[in-house]
């Protein structure tokens, strides 16, 4: 049994957050994000793409700028407090991808893998290299393990906040909230639930005051949303009595109230969809989507339509952590086929 | 709070205390301007004539990271809270103030490393806390004795 312990000290105001790609909507497929970072100095767009290829234990990180001040992304490891790996700016002579490993993961030693990552820029007034930001380091690998991380850092003169002046994310992350209602220029409705638009039948617009307590004459204008909802909606269609979780843009039935206390969720929580809403709601699971049922221990992921049981060394092989996986009702994964089962990496 | 060493190259800037304007230069258009085109956004722009808000300060937090094969291990719950208090109440108030919080939790100090008494593999990184080798040894000595203490205890539970 092999113990690492450190103690550091970090910047509270470099350390921003690293945003779950699994509780955000988004156009790209699957799990895929584009996020943004106004960091007290400079802009980063953060584009996430799963990587199959690599378990949660790896990353693929890329970094592309054109900026003239050179930039660099350190590998860091807090025990040894050192770089394990670096990738910079055209022209430093750098590459410009690293794949880098979860300290302690994958037989790792204590002073082997990375935390985190480091941004760093060439002062010219100093002539050094100085440190501004790095991510939280267990969101950092919780979040983005398995994911291809690419960052532009497009701006060096960009003015936000530090991180200790930013709330932390509040989760789920969507651009428009819950019963907000849209008005395209057809004249059709639509309400949005879970980050996600469904449309009303015309034949129900006469009854959203009553039924949705909203106002038609209050409706936003129309604006393209993510075609699926938000991790941890719940969902009944209007005249249904089939109520829904959604998990990965999938549909899975809570079968009974108790099922759904059990679950943690109140009846508060549920949305009511339009008529027909329910036919948006995706049968299988985005790739990558981690799954158990309440009664059973068994894990699955979800790989091209099918769904993969993780075995117990792959769960910890594999860096799987238990922030992502998405517990369901009993036998709601009963339906679902079946792939081969995935071992460790 | 403890103060930052900024005692690597890697981490001049991150509480050394350099970096609290920013540098000279027009502020371009930017693309974080169209929030529509990302599915989340960490922080906002300021406006050019806009002071940031108090509440950055170049204090640091304490971190700490257990990893390896104890990361698992059921006497590792809640192990980096209890850590992360020893490691302020000894910045604190130094070895007396570490011993009386932990006071009856921990057998007297050895006054020497316990690492060579345990089967378990226990390695223990200081970075940045300002100590002298001296006090250094004591924290170390103290937290080997915490993680000791924990697997004891998982194995006098019934």
């Amino acid at each position: 049994m092999t113990a690492c312990v450190t103690i550091t000290n970090l910047s509270s105001r470099g350390e921003y957050s690293a945003l779950d790609p699994r509780r955000t909507t988004g156009f790209l497929p699957g799990y895929s994000r584009r996020f943004g970072y106004n960091l007290a100095a400079d802009g980063i767009v953060v584009v996430l793409k799963r990587n199959p290829q690599l378990s949660g234990c790896e990353m693929r990180v890329n970094l592309t700028t054109t900026l003239a001040e050179p930039k660099d992304i350190l590998a860091w490891n807090f025990f040894t407090a050192d770089l394990v790996d670096r990738i910079g700016s055209p022209g430093l002579g750098l590459p410009s991808s690293m794949t880098i490993r979860r300290s302690s993961s994958m037989g790792l030693s204590c002073g082997q893998g990375t935390d985190t990552i480091v941004l760093r820029r060439r002062s010219q007034a100093f002539n050094n290299w100085q440190a501004w930001y790095l991510f939280s380091p267990a969101d950092f690998w919780d979040f983005w393990g398995g994911f291809n991380v690419t960052l532009d850092w497009f701006s060096d003169t960009n003015r936000g906040l530090w991180a200790d002046q930013i709330p932390a994310p509040s989760y789920p992350l969507v651009s428009l909230p819950d019963s907000t209602l849209m008005r395209d220029a057809m004249g059709n409705f639509s309400l949005v639930f879970g980050g996600t638009d469904f449309a009303v039948p015309p034949t129900f617009v006469s009854l959203i005051p009553s039924v949705w307590g909203l106002s038609p004459s209050l409706a936003i204008p129309s604006t393209p949303l993510p075609s699926s909802p938000v991790d941890f909606t719940l969902v009944r269609e209007l005249f249904k009595s089939q109520e829904y979780v959604i998990f990965g843009g999938a549909r899975f039935q809570i079968p009974d109230a108790a099922t759904r206390s059990s679950l943690g969720f109140s009846s508060s929580q549920v949305r009511l969809l339009p008529p027909g809403g329910a036919a948006k709601l995706n049968k299988y699971p985005f790739d990558g989507t981690l799954l158990q049922e309440q009664q059973k221990l068994r894990v699955y992921m979800a790989e091209k339509g099918k769904l993969r049981l993780v075995s117990k060394a792959a769960l910890e092989g594999r860096c799987i952590s238990s922030r992502n996986v998405r517990v369901v009702p009993d036998k709601t994964l009963a339906s679902l086929s079946k792939g081969p089962n995935l071992g460790p990496p | 709070m403890v103060r930052v060493r900024a005692g690597k190259a890697v981490f001049e800037g991150m509480g050394g205390g350099i970096m609290d304007g920013t540098p000279e230069g027009p502020t371009d258009e930017s693309p974080l301007d169209n929030v529509n085109e990302f599915d989340g956004i960490v922080g906002l722009p300021l406006e050019p004539d806009e002071g940031r808000p108090p509440g950055s300060s170049y204090d640091s937090q304490v971190y700490v990271s257990l990893s390896g094969d104890a990361e698992s291990a059921t006497w590792a719950i809640g192990l980096e809270d209890d850590l992360r208090v020893l490691a302020l109440a000894f910045a604190a108030g130094g070895t007396a103030l570490a011993q009386e919080i932990t006071a009856g939790l921990l057998p007297e100090s050895s006054g020497r490393s316990r690492s060579l008494d345990q089967p378990e593999e226990v390695d223990v990184a200081l970075h940045g806390l300002m100590l002298d080798s001296r006090d250094e040894e004591k924290l170390r000595d103290l937290i080997r004795m915490l993680v000791a203490e924990r697997i004891a205890g998982e194995g006098r539970r019934p």
